[in-house]
């Protein structure tokens, strides 16, 4: 059998594993202080060269699979990755100035991730999916436990281990069981395996095969923190290191309900769409409801930002009963959103921990607006943003997300939809509150703390990216969800 | 040698899963949780041999050594993170690490 190499599809994951080898190469042969600099250079060197190979395959390769149908970097692979590589290089430059220690590690590992994540939407067989979600698991777990001297990472890295790996053990119980089932690990035999159950009638004696689509979704919803997989999202959000917790509470979620979304299409019959797709629904609801009311009490901004992950989890499942173009494109679009609103709120704490204060606390944020002008409005569109108000982005995500909804006649999420943005702009103006009362004392840097002028340039620059695509996204939706539609098109 | 049906490997992993999933739940030590999710990791391979050599396929088989393979990192970067955790603490037991509640 011949072997099936297709590099100009496999070109975006090479140049980031390459540019992981540079930086632990760069590290080798170089003086510390000397490389500091060019180390964050190379990894976002790295994410720009792999930006560049995406953009052939956003416009529809010529032969989108490769390596005997393991990877097939479609336009919807194109669509995922580039929201993937956009989260990671604004967390790299949200990791600019982090203490003194192992930077080459951190930098190669957020890389990997990268990889583990841009590979996930682009999966063509089980294997891959699997590879996918312990690449960008392994990485992060490491990652979480990077911050010198607080016991909380170490723990939040903990917690998030033994759960992630119970959930990376669901998810492949399930894959062996739709492996029985089925006979094949290609995901495109899958779906015809899928269909020929329904066309001879035998879809009833599908045990194993629906066991096993149940125990794969459990271990993806894990990683996307839907309800009641979520119990490990509001610890590892608190304890990680702020650029950490940015990162993953982007990337993980695009990452996984891509593979979600391709293991559903492939999966799922048409005829069997609603009772199949019901649970998820269910869960949906959940999500939407547990994450927006949790949010009230929080007086931690990370762990606010946690449980809106949680309903924010929900929203994205909302594209998966049509799963159709509609959900997809709409999903994509509303990832995109909610990727800028969520870094650019983390910045925001990063500047703050720039100035050595813990910018986690919401008390910390009181009087902001006084102070630091524009970071304060920023802040606010951002949280506009999440809640879904104009003129930022998130507003025309639900939006779309919605119409997807009513298509696929989802009442169910749609209703959740409604609930939870009600309860949440409650929490999320409750904080823009804070920042804008107006208070004599400015909050006290930590003991030990001193003031980091390049951090808090880095994050102000990630503030106005985030704050800008925010922006872009919700004043001229037209062109960016047309463009996600056209992408998605060629599906 | 006897010949099991299909379904007698099924249940046999699925007890076996199912007893890593009560390990990782009731016990208290760090070690002793790894080798539950370790024992989860197994009952899986288990699975796909068995149903790769139902199919008369190398898939399952290649799958349970990718798994295999990918547990050896995760062990790896498990007890890590148990060292780091535990090192300063006079016994391990996950029931004290408690800083981060709601």
């Amino acid at each position: 059998m011949p072997v099936d190499l297709n590099f100009t599809i496999a070109a975006p994951l090479l140049a980031l594993a390459a540019g992981a080898l540079l930086i632990l190469l760069l590290d080798l042969l170089f003086k510390y202080e000397t490389i500091q600099g060019p180390m964050y250079v190379a990894a976002i060197g790295a994410v720009l060269v792999a930006g560049w190979y995406l953009v052939p395959l956003w416009q529809g390769a010529a032969d989108p699979s490769g390596f005997a149908g393991m990877l097939v970097m479609d336009r919807f692979a194109a669509v995922y990755g580039g929201v993937l590589l956009i989260a990671a290089l604004l967390a790299i430059l949200l990791s600019i100035g982090r203490a003194r220690e192992d930077q080459s590690g951190y930098l190669a590992l957020l890389l990997w991730a990268a990889m583990g994540m841009v590979l996930l939407g682009g999966a063509g067989n089980l294997m891959v999916i699997f590879l996918g979600i312990e690449l960008l698991s392994l990485a992060l777990y490491v990652m979480i436990a990077f911050a010198p001297r607080r016991m909380a990472a170490r723990e939040a890295a903990f917690k998030y281990f033994i759960l992630g790996s119970v959930a990376a053990a669901f998810l492949i119980f399930g894959f062996a069981l739709i492996y029985g089932a089925t006979g094949t690990m290609s995901i495109a035999g899958i779906a015809e395996a899928a269909r020929s159950f329904t066309s001879e009638g035998a879809w009833a004696v599908g045990l194993y095969y629906k066991v096993g689509v149940g125990l794969a979704i459990v271990g993806l919803a894990f990683k996307m923190a839907l309800v009641p997989f979520h119990i490990w999202a509001p610890d590892v959000y608190q304890g990680a290191p702020t650029p950490v917790t940015a990162y993953m509470s982007i990337g993980t979620k695009a990452a996984a309900f891509a593979a979600m979304a391709r293991l559903l299409v492939a999966a799922v019959p048409e005829a069997y769409q609603p009772s199949f797709l019901l649970p998820l629904s269910i869960l949906a609801f959940a999500s939407m409801m547990l994450g927006a009311s949790a949010g009230i009490w929080q007086s931690d901004l990370k762990r606010l930002m946690a449980y809106s992950g949680i309903a924010n989890a929900g929203y994205l499942i909302m594209a998966i009963p049509g799963l159709g173009l509609d959900g997809l494109s709409a999903a994509a679009y509303y990832l995109g959103a909610y990727g800028f609103a969520t870094m650019g709120i983390f910045a925001v704490v990063r500047i703050l921990e720039a100035d050595g204060v813990d910018g986690s606390q919401i008390a910390n944020l009181k009087g902001l607006f006084y102070r630091q002008p524009w970071v304060g409005v920023c802040l606010a569109l951002l949280f506009f943003g999440l809640a879904g108000i104009p003129p930022a982005g998130g507003f025309v995500g639900k939006f779309l997300l919605a119409i997807a909804a009513v298509r696929g006649q989802a009442w169910i999420v749609l209703a959740g939809l409604i609930l939870s943005t009600g309860i949440s702009a409650y929490v999320y103006l409750k904080v823009i509150g804070t920042a804008f009362t107006r208070t004599k004392e400015a909050p006290q840097p930590e003991e030990g703390a001193e003031p980091h002028a390049p951090t808090r340039t880095a994050a102000q620059v990630v503030l106005v990216i985030a704050a800008v695509g925010t922006l872009v996204m919700g004043v001229l939706p037209g062109p960016v969800s047309e463009l996600v539609r056209v992408a998605l098109a060629g599906m | 040698m006897p010949a099991f049906s299909l379904n007698a490997y099924v249940a046999l992993s699925a007890v076996l899963f199912a007893l890593g999933g009560i390990g990782v739940l009731v016990r208290r030590s760090p070690l002793a949780m790894l080798m539950s999710i370790e024992l989860m990791l197994n009952a899986a391979n288990l699975l796909f041999v068995a149903f790769g050599r139902a199919h008369g396929g190398y898939e399952g088989q290649i799958m349970a050594f990718l798994v295999i393979t990918v547990a050896a990192a995760e062990v790896a970067i498990g007890l890590a993170l148990t060292v780091l955790l535990f090192r300063r603490r006079p016994e391990a037991d996950v029931d004290q690490v408690n800083e981060l509640r709601l």
